[in-house]
């Protein structure tokens, strides 16, 4: 019988995908969705030592564009606005081929994003990979429970000899419970109207859910094991995680800040962004992410240094 | 390991509805005609009816997809929905969860990797990239890439205020609704039939030439674009690209045997090849031109096109296949192929 989820290991001997610098960004009242990601990236960026010209892949893995956008790719935008030196084939001032596109998968396509990238790096067709991801809340039309907050995150990935960096990402999908966070627009006679519908036990669903996948990942006996897991680092809307986990593992949570399960499509980053600096972070050998979305989508990577 | 990566099969949906460029131009609020047929070769497109939507044209492509393929839905590993428009039923457009997920639960497939990849026109191109690279690192054996392109309000909400050829959204008036499925799997690197050749680039500075969003007061999305110069900076940048990638691989424009570009319109197709056989001094066998009677159908105009080659017999083996991308962005690319087997299961070849 065929798994009922995705399991992908790398060798260990790779060389690794490693993360180069986070960042993660308010707007500060602007509602300016790509100004935020381009702030975002652009501070990424500059941690690193990065030159834009030096980009092989951008990619916007958010949900709620500026103004419902829907072509070309927001992460087209973000590009221009980075200032990024490609203006023509031929003539260009930048170092190799860029490809920009969105990636979708609710909340969760941040992770896929970040797996997209790491096969770049690691066929070689890329040196650095862009992620960006937020949310902004719409000008245009009316909308019905839009809860987020209007942030972007973005996170820089290159290549490293030393370091295994993103070593395996894994998914699972629960669709008998697709239908507790679904989000559609429509029209009526005073126009557009964007509705979000949660259910409120949507969280605590999710959090089962991840239960479950890493219970199942365990129990495949493929070499994943939480008790080798120094720390986990998971997504707003998984707070409730801890306290289902056993406490051995429950303890190794990394405590997020509060507030944050408005983030939204930029929440993981948000949390990596305060995980990463923590003691935690730099005793850990292996780090463990974890995402749960609309879908219900269960995701996570293990990042080892 | 390193593996090759290959088109298993492609399918494809089109709804039953023609609406005639004639038809639509009837409809146009201002009432002067915009000559629709005579600038663009466009004489008619399909358009959704009531029960035809973003979905239903991807899983009717899927499976069509799958009647060509020697994989089961169930075992096909990767799904990435790559169309512009999410619109199901009533005009809803859906946002969460992604209709790559919708689809594999429709597939009864519990095992694939998947989401949706936005890329405007160059949608599906993107998506055969990342599978490629999927498959060509052994993470996956195979990969499914759908796009429902379900459009047409573009041209409908265009209805009311396009009043001449050179309004913003004339261009609007030119699409169509489609859709196609394209399943790539693994093969080995010597393979003839592999994708020898996917690249891409993003010219951003032009990446407003282009604009599409949802219209805040009509069901669906309007698009603007300025035709001339996405038409001007497409060929000249497109043309160096193509040389450079040629150059790279070892191959000439004369190796390519079939030249499928974005089908936008007639004209705007005859220039762009006029310029290619001036700059290069040299033309590819065949350019591809299918676009009379479906329109401009975005994402899915690639392989709709070479999916009627392949039904209509069109295709030799051995036939190498240039698809050349232009989208929004300004996203500019090209993925360069061969066909040998796949030809006898469309019922053609030796």
């Amino acid at each position: 019988m065929a798994p009922l989820f995705s399991l992908y290991m790398k060798s260990f001997s790779a060389m690794g995908t490693v993360i180069k610098s986070i960042s993660h960004k308010n707007s500060g009242g602007s509602g300016v969705n790509i100004d935020m990601l381009t702030h975002a990236g652009k501070d990424c960026l500059k941690s690193a030592g990065v030159h834009p010209k030096d980009l092989g892949m951008l990619i916007y893995a958010g949900v709620y564009s500026e103004n419902l956008l829907k072509e070309p790719a927001a992460a087209t935008l973000v590009h221009r606005k980075l200032c990024v030196g490609s203006w023509g084939v031929g003539c260009s001032s930048g170092k190799q081929n860029v490809l920009c596109f969105d990636l979708h998968n609710g909340e969760g396509g941040i992770m896929q994003a970040i797996q997209v990238v790491d096969g770049f790096i690691q066929s070689g067709e890329i040196d650095y990979g862009l992620v960006v991801s937020g949310d902004v809340v719409p000008k245009i039309g009316r909308n019905i429970s839009y809860f987020y907050a209007d942030e972007a995150g973005a996170i820089l990935l290159g290549r490293d000899s030393d370091v295994s960096g993103f070593t395996a990402f894994a998914y699972k999908t629960f669709s008998e419970y697709d239908e507790s966070l679904t989000s559609i627009a429509s029209w009526d006679d005073m126009g557009l109207i964007l509705k979000i519908k949660k259910d409120w036990n949507h969280d605590s669903i999710k959090c089962a859910c991840v239960k479950e996948m890493l219970d199942s990942f365990e129990a495949a006996e493929n070499g994943f094991d939480l008790l080798k897991i120094d720390m986990i680092v998971a997504s707003p809307g998984l707070q409730k995680l801890k306290e289902i986990l056993s406490p051995e593992i429950g303890r190794k949570c990394f405590q997020q800040e509060k507030n944050v399960a408005e983030s939204y499509s930029s929440g993981l980053l948000r949390v990596l962004n305060g995980a990463i600096v923590s003691e935690e972070f730099s005793m850990a050998e292996s780090i463990l992410l974890i995402h749960a979305g609309a879908g219900i989508h269960t995701s996570m990577s293990i990042y080892t240094k | 390991m390193r593996y090759g990566c290959k088109i298993e099969s492609l399918g494809a949906k089109l709804p039953e509805a023609k609406v005639s460029s004639e038809e639509l131009e009837r409809g146009l609020k201002a009432g002067r005609p915009v000559k629709l047929e005579l600038l663009t070769g466009i004489k008619s497109r399909r358009f959704c009816e009531a029960n035809e939507n973003a979905l239903t044209l991807a899983t009717d492509a899927i499976n069509d997809c799958l009647r060509f393929s020697r994989i089961a839905a169930k075992d096909v590993e990767m799904i990435v929905c790559c169309s512009i428009s999410k619109y199901l039923e009533d005009m809803t457009h859906h946002y969460e969860p992604a209709l790559s997920l919708m689809i594999k639960k429709q597939m009864g497939n519990r095992i694939a990797l998947n989401f949706d990849v936005s890329n405007a026109c160059a949608g599906m191109a993107t998506g055969m990239h990342l599978g490629k690279n999927f498959i060509e690192r052994g993470t996956v054996k195979n990969c499914l890439l759908v796009s429902g392109e379900f459009i047409s309000s573009i041209s409908r909400n265009a209805l009311e205020r396009v009043d001449s050829c050179k309004h913003k959204e004339f261009a609007s008036l030119t699409v169509g609704d489609a859709g196609v499925a394209l399943m790539l799997t693994q093969t080995d690197c010597q393979d003839h039939e592999r994708i020898q050749i996917s690249e891409f680039t993003t010219l951003s500075k032009y990446s407003d030439l282009c604009l599409g969003y949802q219209s805040a007061s009509m069901p669906g999305a309007w698009m603007q674009t300025n035709m001339k110069k996405m038409h001007a900076v497409s060929i000249k940048n497109a043309i160096r690209f193509i040389q450079n990638l040629l150059s790279e691989n070892g191959m000439d424009i004369s190796d390519i045997d079939y030249l499928i570009p974005h089908q936008t319109s007639q004209n705007a197709m005859s220039s762009g090849l006029k310029r290619l056989k001036d700059m290069l001094n040299a033309a590819p066998g065949h350019v591809v031109v299918h676009i009379a009677d479906v329109g401009n159908t975005a994402s899915t105009t690639h392989l709709l096109a070479l999916y009627s080659y392949l039904k209509e017999g069109r295709l030799e083996p051995g036939n190498k296949i240039m698809l050349m991308f232009f989208a929004s962005g300004l996203i500019i690319g090209s993925i360069v192929f061969s066909v040998h087997e796949i030809i006898q299961r469309y019922g053609n070849g030796d």
